[in-house]
């Protein structure tokens, strides 16, 4: 309930603290260092490497499966 | 290695090569086409090669096709990785294909769909999925669906049929908002449920009656035929000043096995000068164990329902820390290409298991890109 709870409030207060960005303004956002998946071949890689060594399920790599990790 | 693996390495190795002359002639169109190599070494005498090689075009000006290649060459001293080390040394290899398509409905929706499979001498498996991100108009929140499924026949070398087979599907939905023009918060739920033979089918386990020292009783193991995986993660990217990038993430994952963690992750991106990318990533894991792994089986008389001698199921501590160096090369075929280069070293600490409790793990990685 607790971890529910900070969920909450670190969501209202986001949502409540964001501001629109200028399309002139977007410079450090558009970089790719600041992208979902920063090096995309590396992440693909690492979420490999994890499902077939971890028990975790990763938000990043839902949805897949058969990791053929047997 | 083997003579068989030294084919499917050559396979690998040729299917690179032939996915960068596809990049080649697909020089004319935008897009963006990735090769590369991985080598993973442990203390467990586990040795990976793992090529890689992906390319993706513009088909018009909306939607975007893209087809991808990995294998993994694996020499290990053990029949099954994830247990423990044994006489018993073999070498396989994996081969994977992915084709993925992404469409842009309209400058706010996109929308995505992709197949794949995945081959190896014991276990094969096919997965679809799908995926749609929705941006508002101001382009401050976007809102993100992806799910999928996946089969998988899982077996032994030389067997005739499957052991089993697994069915699973998942969905994860994700929300991200721009903090500012130089920060992005994303939040992220995702659940999985799998069915059907979730055991290894190289895996025994030891029962003992109490305090003896050689075990009365070897048994296949034996876990749930369901498990339900749920996972949160919160992730913050920010940019503190020109060329510098920041990202932090938490992760909270559980299933009703009884598996319970925490993965806090930090990276760190510097640009020292354009054509130059530095960087740092930490990491962070930590697990309780599932509810009826033991590292040593003293039941009997009675024999459990439930035994699993997978060591990922057991009480886990996991540390790595990894460095990358990005170095732009002089522009091609009119478009950016870039080379990168890896390397992490991973400790683990397996709490309540007999043999193999500690494992420090090196990877490096080697690869080119090109961009359009």
């Amino acid at each position: 309930m607790t971890l529910t709870r900070l969920l909450l409030v670190l969501l209202v207060g986001t949502a409540s603290g964001c501001v629109p960005v200028a399309a002139w303004d977007r410079g450090s956002l558009a970089h790719p260092a600041m992208a979902d998946s920063a090096q995309p071949d590396s992440t693909a890689f690492d979420a490999h490497l994890a499902g077939a060594r971890e028990a975790a399920l990763d938000p990043a790599g839902a949805g897949g499966g058969g990791c053929g990790c047997n | 290695m083997a003579a068989t693996d030294r084919t499917s390495l050559a396979i690998a190795t040729l299917s690179v090569v032939v996915l960068l002359g596809a990049a080649s002639d697909a020089a004319r169109a935008d897009g963006r086409a990735a090769a590369g190599a991985y080598l993973y070494l442990d203390s467990d005498h586990l040795e990976v090669v793992h090529p890689y090689a992906s390319l993706r075009v513009e088909a018009d000006d909306d939607t975007t096709l893209t087809g991808s290649y990995d294998a993994d060459v694996i020499t290990a001293a053990t029949i099954d990785v994830r247990t423990s080390a044994s006489p018993r040394a073999f070498t396989e290899a994996r081969h994977g294909i992915g084709l993925d398509v992404a469409h842009e409905l309209s400058p706010t929706l996109r929308i995505g769909a992709g197949a794949s499979g995945s081959f190896s001498p014991d276990t094969n498996s096919a997965t679809a999925s799908f995926r749609l991100a929705w941006e508002d108009d101001t382009r401050i929140h976007t809102l993100s669906l992806s799910g999928g499924g996946s089969f998988t026949g899982v077996g032994r070398v030389g067997d005739q049929a499957p052991a089993g087979l697994v069915g699973s599907g998942g969905l994860t939905a994700g929300w991200a908002a721009v903090l500012s023009n130089a920060a992005v918060l994303d939040v992220a739920l995702a659940g999985e449920l799998s069915l059907g033979y979730l055991e290894s089918p190289y895996r025994f386990v030891s029962i003992y009656t109490r305090g003896a020292a050689e075990p009365w009783l070897a048994m296949p193991e034996s876990l749930p035929d369901s498990r339900l995986r749920g996972a949160a993660r919160v992730r913050l990217r920010v940019a503190p000043m020109d060329g510098l990038f920041l990202r932090g993430s938490y992760r909270f994952h559980t299933d009703d096995w009884g598996v319970l963690g925490h993965t806090v992750e930090l990276g760190a991106v510097v640009n020292p000068v354009s054509a130059l990318s530095l960087g740092i990533e930490l990491r962070y894991l930590g697990q309780r164990a599932s509810s009826f792994y033991q590292g040593r089986y003293e039941t009997l008389p009675l024999i459990p329902t439930w035994a699993a001698r997978d060591r990922e199921l057991a009480a886990t501590t996991t540390l790595s820390a990894g460095l990358r160096v990005e170095l732009a090369l002089p522009d091609i075929f009119d478009g950016e290409s870039a080379v990168y280069a890896r390397g992490e070293f991973i400790y683990t600490r397996l709490y309540d298991t007999w043999l193999l409790p500690e494992r420090l793990a090196g990877v490096v990685g080697l690869g080119l890109t090109w961009t359009r």
